[in-house]
């Protein structure tokens, strides 16, 4: 079985560090792009932290020789074959992508709202309005947050706010060069808003910027933090 | 809810690998506790918790 960690143009080298199970590095592929794999007997990888932590590492070894894509977790092939069977209709799109996060890194921010008493709802009506309350508090802390990051950054995506925990994450796409004023926007943020708790993770190989899709998943209304002020 | 930052490192991580990436048509074999939980060929459909709320999916 083959194991794919990442996409890479052709003419790179595999990283020194070992894959899965210790497994050296190669890349495989059809004329212009190349998967990162490993080969294994076995046909499941369990989801463990050292595997992910594995996984991961081996692609952040891989961005040090150019742009990559990274593979979600688990992708594999029955053979060298089927991995190039895979690779070469896409090859012309992968290429795009390469491009679109060269020389960029994933930074992921988590905003905490402070915890608030759970409320006693008496009806449906009250829990379907008390749901919406939240979900405009939390528009607009994003608002106020994670939207002037995105302009230090590239690309950047929102996850929706959860209902029940009222944690707001956002994923950025942030120019090497642009990442001093990123975490300083940050910084600045956290000073502004000591109600919030700001966590920042990074730099992680562009997971959320590889799709399909370009739009943006979710973006908070800066309306809704004006609303708040005002009210 | 607190976490530290090895958690929040840990959970942003299963985001990414298990939500994000380059999503070929490979297969995906994914295995908790020896037991395979989702094989899917074609155009795999494995996602982290936040990407299945957000497609909708009802979660436990």
């Amino acid at each position: 079985m083959i194991y794919l960690y990442a996409i890479a143009p052709v003419g790179g080298r595999a990283p020194d560090c070992p894959g899965l199970e210790d497994r050296p590095l190669m890349l495989l592929g059809p004329a212009r792009v190349a998967g990162l794999c490993s080969e294994h007997e076995r046909l499941s990888f369990p989801i463990s932290p050292p595997a992910l932590w594995r996984h991961d590492r081996v692609v952040q070894a891989a961005m040090g020789e150019g742009p990559v894509l990274p593979a979600r977790f688990g992708t594999s092939f029955r053979d060298t074959d089927a991995l190039c069977a895979a690779l070469e209709p896409a090859q012309e799109r992968l290429l795009r992508q390469m491009e679109r996060v060269r020389g960029c890194i994933e930074l992921a921010v988590r905003v905490t709202p402070p915890a608030k008493p759970a409320s006693v709802t008496r009806n449906g009506v009250e829990y379907l309005r008390d749901r919406l309350d939240r979900q405009r508090e939390a528009r607009a802390v994003a608002a106020c947050t994670l939207l002037p990051l995105a302009a230090h950054a590239v690309q950047f995506r929102c996850r929706p706010p959860a209902t029940a925990a009222a944690i707001l994450g956002a994923s950025y796409l942030v120019r090497l060069e642009d990442v001093e004023n990123f975490t300083g926007c940050l910084r600045r943020l956290a000073a502004d808003h000591p109600e919030l708790s700001l966590t920042c993770t990074g730099p992680w190989p562009p997971y959320s910027f590889v799709g399909e899709e370009e739009t943006v998943g979710w973006v908070p209304d800066s309306r809704a933090a004006a609303g708040s002020e005002a009210s | 809810m607190g976490y530290d930052g090895e958690d929040v490192a840990l959970i942003d991580l299963l985001d990414r690998l298990l939500g994000g990436g380059v999503v070929l048509t490979g297969d995906i074999t994914l295995a908790v506790a020896d037991i395979d939980l989702v094989y899917v060929g074609l155009r795999a459909l494995i996602s982290s918790v936040a990407s299945a709320e957000e497609a909708g999916v009802r979660l436990p």
